[in-house]
This record gives C-alpha cells, sequence and structure tokens, in this order.
C-alpha cells in the first residue's frame, strides 16, 4: 500500500541547482546535427539531447525517407546509436542501400553503418511502452548518445480510435511518460512521425463546404500537441504529384465518358445543381 | 544499450535479398517494383470500375505458383472475395495460357530434370483458396481463421482481399471505421512479416473537395488508410489507345511516382510494348 512514508522512502526526488544543470549542459555535446542541411538550421543545429520533435505531413509528402536519411545521418557519426521504431513496415533495406550507394560510400562502409540502425517492428503501443521501460532500465550514464525514430506512432493509437472510455488516450500520455522520462534521465532525443488529417467529426458531405472539410491538423489529439518541442511540418512545394494524379484521375473521366459507362462527372453536375 | 532491440538494419537488407517477389508479367512494372510484388509488404491496388484491378488479383494468385525451378515463388494464394468478383471461368483461361508456356519452356530447355514439377491447370486452380465475405465480421473471421491456419501452411505466399473498401466503408461511423480497418491491417502487416507472405487489397474511387471548390477523385478510405498501407498502385484506362491500361505507381518504395502502360489480354496482364 502507498503511504506517505514509504513515497519518501522509495522514490528520491531530489533538486539540482540550475547552476549544475547549466554546466552538465555545456560539458556535454547537447545537438546532434540531423545531417540534412536546411533541416539543421530550422532546428538550430539538430535534434537536441532531452527533446522530443515531431514531423507531420500528408501521407506520401515524404516523412518515411526524412526519417530514414536522417537515421542514416546520425548512424554514420561516431559514438551515437539509433533505433528505429518501424510500425508498419517503411523500413527497407535495399532503399538505405541504395541511398548510402548514391553517396558513393565503399561496400564495408555501407554494412558498417547499416549494422548501427538498430529496428524494431513494433505493432502495438504496449510493445511501445514495453521498449521504453526496457531502455530506461538499461541504460546508464557511461552509455553513446541515443537517437529514436517513431515511424509512425499513429499507426500504432488508430488501433484504439473511437474505443469506448478513453480511446487509447491513457496509452497515449503513458507513452508520453515514458517517453519524457527517458529523455530527461538519459542521453536521448526523439524524433516522432505523425500525419495530418481533415477533423475528426464526420458529416454528409451535401451540408459541408469544401474548405471546411480541407481543414487540415496533426492527429493523435490535443494532449499530443504539447509534447514536441519542434514540429516540422513536410510538405510538397509545388503540388506536381497531386496535380498530376488529379490529372490522371480526370483523365480516367473522360474515358468512360466515351464509353458511356458509369460516369463520375454527372453525379457531380447533380451535386452542383442541389447546390 | 541500443542492443535491446536485436535486428538491425543489415539484418533486414540480408532477409530482403533472400526473398522472391512475385512477378506480375508486365516488365516495366516489375522492374519498378524491384522485381515483382514484394512479400512482407501490403501493396494495394486502386482504381475506377473496369480498371484492371481484379485481373491483377488474378494473375498475381495464378504467379504465386510458378515452380520455384524456373525462378518463381511455387507457393499458394488466398483470394478473399467481398463483392462477388471471383470468376473461375477467367482465372482458369490466364491458369491455362500460363501453363502452356510452362511446358514450352520445359520443352526448350536443353537440361529437362526428370523431377520436373507439376504446373497443370487443375493444380493452379487447386492452389487458390477462395473466402466469400459479405461484411465485416465474416472478413475478420476470415483473417483470423486464415493467421491460425498459417502456422501448419507454410506455403501460402499471397494474400488477396478484393475489396478492402466495400465491407468498411458500410460503417457510418467515422472513428470506427479508422479502428476496425487499422485493426484489419495491422493483423495483415503481422502475418505478411511473419510468413514473409505478400498481401494484395484492392480499393475503390471516391471524390474529394479541393482547390477553388472543385471535387476531385482519390482513393476511398482517406488519408490515414494512405498512411497505413506500403505500397499503392493507382490503375486506369487509357483514353487516348483503346485496350491500352495504366499503372500510376503513386506510392512505391523503390520508385519515384511513374505511369506504365500495360494491356489485358486473354492471358491476363502483360506489358504494353
Amino acid at each position: 500500500m502507498l503511504t506517505k512514508k514509504s513515497v519518501l522512502k522509495n522514490r528520491e526526488v531530489s533538486y539540482v541547482s540550475a547552476y549544475k544543470l547549466y554546466q552538465q549542459t555545456i560539458q556535454r555535446p547537447q545537438i546532434i546535427p540531423t545531417g540534412v542541411k536546411r533541416i539543421d538550421e530550422l532546428l538550430d543545429g539538430g535534434l537536441q539531447i532531452g527533446r522530443i520533435v515531431e514531423i507531420c505531413g500528408q501521407p506520401t509528402s515524404a516523412k518515411s525517407q526524412l526519417s530514414l536519411s536522417i537515421a542514416v545521418n546520425v548512424a554514420s557519426r561516431k559514438n551515437i546509436e539509433t533505433i528505429y521504431v518501424d510500425t508498419k513496415h517503411d523500413l527497407s533495406g535495399v532503399v538505405i542501400r541504395n541511398m548510402l550507394r548514391s553517396r558513393r560510400y565503399t561496400e564495408n562502409v555501407i554494412a558498417e553503418t547499416l549494422q548501427k540502425i538498430r529496428v524494431a517492428r513494433i505493432y502495438s503501443v504496449e510493445k511501445l511502452i514495453e521498449l521504453f521501460e526496457n531502455l530506461d532500465k538499461r541504460m546508464t550514464d557511461k552509455d553513446n548518445s541515443l537517437v529514436i525514430i517513431i515511424d509512425s506512432l499513429p499507426s500504432l493509437m488508430y488501433l484504439h480510435h473511437g474505443e469506448a472510455k478513453f480511446e487509447g488516450l491513457n496509452l497515449l500520455a503513458e507513452s508520453v511518460l515514458r517517453m519524457r522520462k527517458l529523455v530527461s534521465r538519459h542521453q536521448v532525443a526523439i524524433l516522432v512521425v505523425n500525419i495530418i488529417t481533415c477533423g475528426r467529426k464526420w458529416t454528409p458531405v451535401e451540408k459541408k463546404k469544401p474548405e471546411e472539410m480541407r481543414l487540415q491538423k496533426p492527429s493523435l489529439g490535443k494532449h499530443w500537441q504539447t509534447v514536441p518541442c519542434v514540429r516540422l511540418l513536410s510538405k510538397w512545394i509545388i503540388d506536381s504529384h497531386a496535380v498530376s494524379f488529379y490529372n490522371f484521375a480526370n483523365q480516367m473521366i473522360t474515358g468512360f465518358e466515351e464509353r458511356k459507362k458509369l460516369s463520375y462527372t454527372s453525379s457531380l453536375r447533380m451535386a452542383d445543381k442541389s447546390k | 544499450m541500443a542492443d535491446i532491440v536485436g535486428t538491425t538494419a543489415l539484418d533486414i537488407l540480408i532477409e530482403e535479398t533472400k526473398q522472391r517477389p512475385i512477378i506480375t508479367l508486365c516488365r516495366k512494372l516489375d522492374t519498378a517494383l524491384g522485381g515483382g510484388i514484394a512479400p512482407g509488404i501490403i501493396t494495394e491496388f486502386c482504381g475506377p470500375p473496369g480498371s484492371g484491378k481484379t485481373q491483377f488479383c488474378f494473375q498475381l494468385c495464378v504467379n504465386v505458383q510458378i515452380p520455384r525451378s524456373i525462378g518463381g515463388v511455387g507457393g499458394k494464394a488466398i483470394f478473399i472475395d467481398t463483392n462477388q468478383d471471383f470468376t473461375p471461368y477467367r482465372v482458369k483461361e490466364i491458369a491455362e495460357i500460363c501453363s502452356k508456356r510452362y511446358e514450352d519452356v520445359f520443352k526448350n530447355s536443353p537440361q529437362t530434370s526428370s523431377a520436373e514439377p507439376e504446373f497443370s491447370v487443375e493444380k493452379i486452380l487447386d492452389g487458390i483458396r477462395y473466402y466469400y465475405c459479405n461484411d465485416r465480421y465474416e472478413l475478420w473471421a476470415a483473417i483470423q481463421l486464415v493467421k491460425a491456419r498459417l502456422k501448419e501452411e507454410k506455403d501460402i505466399k499471397l494474400i488477396v482481399i478484393d475489396s478492402i473498401c466495400s465491407p468498411i466503408r458500410v460503417m457510418d461511423d467515422y472513428s470506427e471505421r479508422i479502428r476496425v480497418l487499422y485493426r484489419i491491417l495491422t493483423d495483415l502487416q503481422i502475418m505478411a512479416d511473419e510468413y514473409n507472405l505478400a498481401v494484395v487489397l484492392t480499393n475503390n474511387l471516391t471524390s474529394k473537395p479541393g482547390e477553388n471548390n472543385q471535387w476531385y477523385l482519390c482513393p476511398a478510405l482517406g488519408d490515414t488508410h494512405t498512411h497505413k498501407i506500403g505500397q499503392r498502385i493507382l490503375l486506369g484506362r487509357n483514353p487516348k489507345e483503346k485496350d491500352h491500361y495504366v499503372a500510376y505507381l503513386e506510392k512505391v518504395k523503390l520508385s519515384p511516382p511513374v505511369y506504365i502502360g500495360f494491356k489485358i489480354t486473354d492471358g491476363g496482364i502483360r506489358g504494353a510494348d
């Protein structure tokens, strides 16, 4: 049972003077450059130890590609270890090898770099929490700095979306606590990949203005928004990707009109009239 | 201390180089995909009706059974049907031509071994296991059933769900829809990971509001679904040429987004050139 005495006995809560903290930050290298020049500029030098950084963006906006290159760049530095938490089988060894080959590295260096990236394939939040717990137990002060890249967190959280009671928000809150604990106690920096979605409440399309539906925000809810210290938005500058896709799709529509089969445009015209 | 996590990216690379992808018989598509539909990844075919999604599924169900001796996978396929699109007659047609081609190859090859594995039409059709699922509960049950069976039958190398969107779209609660979808996809991903099999889904198109109050076509089930699947290929007719189709590699690991032409012949999917 938790009593006042047992709590005071078992938990060490002590203060540190701000001056000591300041000295610690000077002594240790606190910033790990990501190796991507523009991102380093945005982040004031790179990933900071003790902080959580988020990358968010729509699907196919190269979030995974960015986090992979950061993992590769960090792994090719000395005295830093990398853990890549892969929640949707996104990490491909061939892709990393091609990335390194394009930089004209020798095969030996490629193999060494690949060996330095640890990959954890995790398919539930509970397992993620377990990983954080194990890391917290095993890490000591003498260890190298560690960068943890989580690609992606919403992919685990959506398994509990809309559930009765807490919708898995308690699990999210717990993993946040573990992350913060890990980051504050040890030499750890965390990078989390998040996605951007339309608002969650779905109403019939007729009642909704297009602008309203396009209102997009990072997923994982309000609580998560307070967690990362920096949020990077990954986006196509020229929307050529989407444009080409829509052109392609529209071509398909015209193809259908010619054949006088089920036509998308006619149903869309009907929708226009109802306005 | 990072060795709490046992696997390294090198282990994954070695594993990937050992794997045999399932060829699509469309050469350009195969090269772009790195040899074919890769095992361990969820691949989605997406397009309007009549764009060749189901044809691709039939072709892959046959191709997965090409014997290992000539560089195939030599596995079996599971076909989970949710909108009654499975036509055994058409599968037989594709299988007949594939089997004939295989026999021709063996006749012409100089070192014909006596232990030539059989690749007859009956055997191909026998190697496709068909499940019909009417709603999401049946789909869930079928996936669980397959999952339990995989421990014994390790020669299953392909799971096809045609289509994933029809049982999911009936749900009116948006959050429930995402939850059910993610649970199904996670289960499929775990199976693909553990037993090294390819998962192929098909999906329909829907319209979505975009710039200037216009409506655009986009794959159904939303951005959250796009996030979870590994690869997506959009299919459509080529409006300029008759009986020509186009595949657009929207989200593929080893290739930038490109267009690739293909044809649907009596023998199934072939390259357009």
